[in-house]
């Protein structure tokens, strides 16, 4: 039922062992969508989890996951028997985005893009056993990036200072323990810093289409007609490990917690248990390791632009680095005192409002850059996160699928859509037509009412709209 | 010992054949189902399934044989184990198992191996795997045979 006095707000009541309602945030053209598949039982099972304050939220573009909805944002109360679930993070841990500025315009570029996409085309590893552009020599090297992230990457001289001020966190997250990262993950994740994966991921290059907000977007350092790089990957095969050992140990523990939950993939613990302090620790080391992937991304991507268009088109600026899969140990109101609560966030990106006291000084006055890619071909959005911060300072990851892989390969060819990008010029470089028309736009929402809902709904405004010129597909 | 044969779509026929795996929808991720007259097989169709989600394998040689088994913790686990195994292999030795033989073992177990080629030696038609979910996971004995039903996160 509508929620009243308040736009594109959807209540489900708490009915059997939910604890808390279920609220989405759907405008009426996105509530079909949503209503038809499995996302909103998956809100629902959501809400029976222990110490889950508030509500079970989904964003606009939530759709059907495992465990978790994706587009689902839940917190627990830590000291009131609040749990920590793998499943409210997903496998690929810290899967997100990173935008760069270049210092060109689109008319700068001109015909050079051909040559720029060219040069991305080689240098940027995705699909299957590429590698990484960053060689670590063992796992000694490895554990130092779990525990430094981005900064690690920074101090191995791949990136700057600049650039950790744009990162979430600084590009660290605090209270990573590589110890607690088994074997298995480390093989996985060795020789994977400094790729994109496959699926939906992508390296981007993109053009600012519209400013809607001038002066905000100007902080961000964007301004219209400028060249954009967006990039979209994660933790890797470490990460997916560290997600299933987990998950697999919950499994086993939750009767010590006398915990049950309606879905296994929703295996939890409480947070202050040793399991639920492992997995923390392990999750902020995949954390980290998705920060150090997407910076040492970043560098070669700088030396493609100096490479194709000359020296100093290289120096790309980050605007901000942002995880959409995370659990993080926030403070925030309940009921008018300060709770500690780990926020869940599976496809949903933190949003702090203007004023927060974890924003860089240049961007506290304008709150946190939300970055919402669209689908491939469409318009990517910058946002930024408003007063008072709904959903525990969360907004939407991007669009969000509608059509499985399935219906998609049935609606379009890849070399068709191939084709239609490079007629609307976008040039693109994927690493299977197949892949490639799995991620056709129709298989998405309309990214436009995703944005436009949560601007109604008051979780994010807009700043910028973004075009792709080039696509780099995974 | 069971053994691997790739199989089409089986839904499309009109009777189902003994053995066999076919990927069902799901709006991000891939659905595996499989099913055989044993456990083994229906394993070994889970394998099968997964691997032709994401890669169209060629008829040459197979380059190496490396292990493959699940402990005796269930169904369930083993899918997830087995399952898991095809992903930790192509991330860490950039190899695609093409071929897969599994019997249980005396203490409720199942071992055996696969027979694998160099990742770039398939065509990739798919996204790659990346893990095994619980979610609606289900394995057992249906019908006189065994059916399984998984999620695979791409």
């Amino acid at each position: 039922m509508p929620v009243p006095g308040f736009a594109d707000r959807w209540r489900i009541e708490p009915v059997g062992a939910m604890r808390v309602p279920g609220v989405v945030f759907a405008s009426a053209a996105l509530l079909p969508q949503v209503a038809e598949e499995e996302a909103l039982r998956q809100v629902a099972n959501v809400a029976t989890l222990p110490g889950i304050v508030e509500a079970s939220f989904a964003m606009p573009d939530v759709h059907w996951g495992y465990g978790f909805p994706i587009g689902g944002v839940a917190a627990t109360d830590v000291e009131d028997g609040g749990i920590v679930s793998p499943g409210g993070v997903g496998f690929d841990i810290s899967c997100g985005v990173r935008l760069l500025a270049a210092p060109v315009t689109l008319g700068e570029v001109g015909a050079a893009l051909r040559r720029l996409m060219d040069r991305l085309g080689v240098t940027i590893p995705r699909g299957l056993g590429s590698g990484g552009v960053w060689h670590l020599p063992d796992a000694g090297a490895l554990r130092k990036v779990l525990e430094g992230g981005a900064r690690a990457a920074a101090q191995a001289g791949l990136g700057t200072e600049a650039d950790l001020r744009r990162c979430e966190d600084g590009g660290v997250l605090v209270g990573a323990d590589a110890a607690q990262v088994g074997e298995r993950a480390l093989a996985r994740g060795l020789h994977q810093v400094g790729s994109l994966g496959s699926g939906n991921h992508f390296l981007e290059v993109q053009v600012v289409e519209k400013v809607d907000d001038p002066t905000t977007a100007a902080a961000f350092g964007l301004s219209a007609s400028q060249v954009c790089v967006m990039i979209h990957c994660g933790s890797r095969g470490l990460g997916h490990q560290i997600c299933s050992d987990h998950v697999r140990l919950m499994r086993d523990a939750m009767a010590r917690y006398a915990i049950t939950v309606p879905d296994a993939q929703l295996a939890c613990v409480p947070v202050r248990s040793p399991e639920g302090r492992s997995y923390l620790a392990a999750m902020a080391a995949a954390a980290n390791y998705g920060r150090a992937n997407r910076q040492a991304l970043t560098v070669t991507t700088r030396a493609a632009f100096a490479e194709a268009l000359g020296t100093s088109a290289g120096s790309l600026q980050l605007v901000y680095d942002v995880s959409h899969n995370l659990a993080k140990l926030e403070h925030h109101d309940i009921g008018g005192s300060e709770r500690l609560l780990c926020v869940h966030r599976k496809g949903a990106t933190r949003a702090l409002p203007p004023g927060h006291p974890d924003l860089p000084d240049d961007l506290r006055p304008f709150g946190q850059p939300v970055l919402v890619p669209g689908s491939m071909g469409t318009a990517s959005y910058v946002l930024t996160g408003v007063v008072p911060g709904e959903a525990f300072a969360s907004a939407c990851h991007g669009a969000g699928r509608t059509m499985s892989r399935h219906a998609a390969l049935r609606h379009v060819r890849g070399a068709e859509l191939c084709r239609r990008l490079e007629a609307s010029g976008i040039a693109v470089r994927a690493s299977s037509l197949r892949g490639l028309a799995e991620e056709a736009p129709e298989a998405y929402k309309d990214i436009y009412e995703v944005v436009a809902t949560c601007e109604r709904a008051g979780l994010a405004r807009r700043v910028a709209r973004l075009r792709p010129i080039g696509v780099v597909k995974g | 010992m069971a053994t691997v044969h790739r199989s089409g779509d089986a839904g499309a026929a009109t009777q189902e054949p003994p053995r066999g795996h076919r990927l069902v929808p799901h709006t991000a991720d891939c659905i595996v189902e499989s099913w055989g007259p044993d456990l083994p097989v229906c394993l070994v169709e889970a394998l099968g399934g997964l691997v032709g989600s994401f890669a169209e394998v060629p008829d040459t040689a197979t380059s190496r044989v490396l292990p493959l088994a699940a402990s005796s913790g269930g169904a369930e686990d083993a899918v997830v184990t087995l399952l898991e195994e095809v992903i930790y292999v192509l991330d860490v030795f950039s190899v695609v198992p093409v071929r897969f033989h599994l019997e249980e073992t005396e203490d409720g177990g199942l071992a055996g191996d696969m027979e694998v080629v160099r990742a770039d030696e398939v065509r990739l038609i798919g996204p790659v795997p990346k893990g095994i979910s619980y979610h609606d996971l289900s394995i057992g004995p249906v019908d006189g045979g065994w059916r399984c039903h998984v999620l695979v996160d791409v």
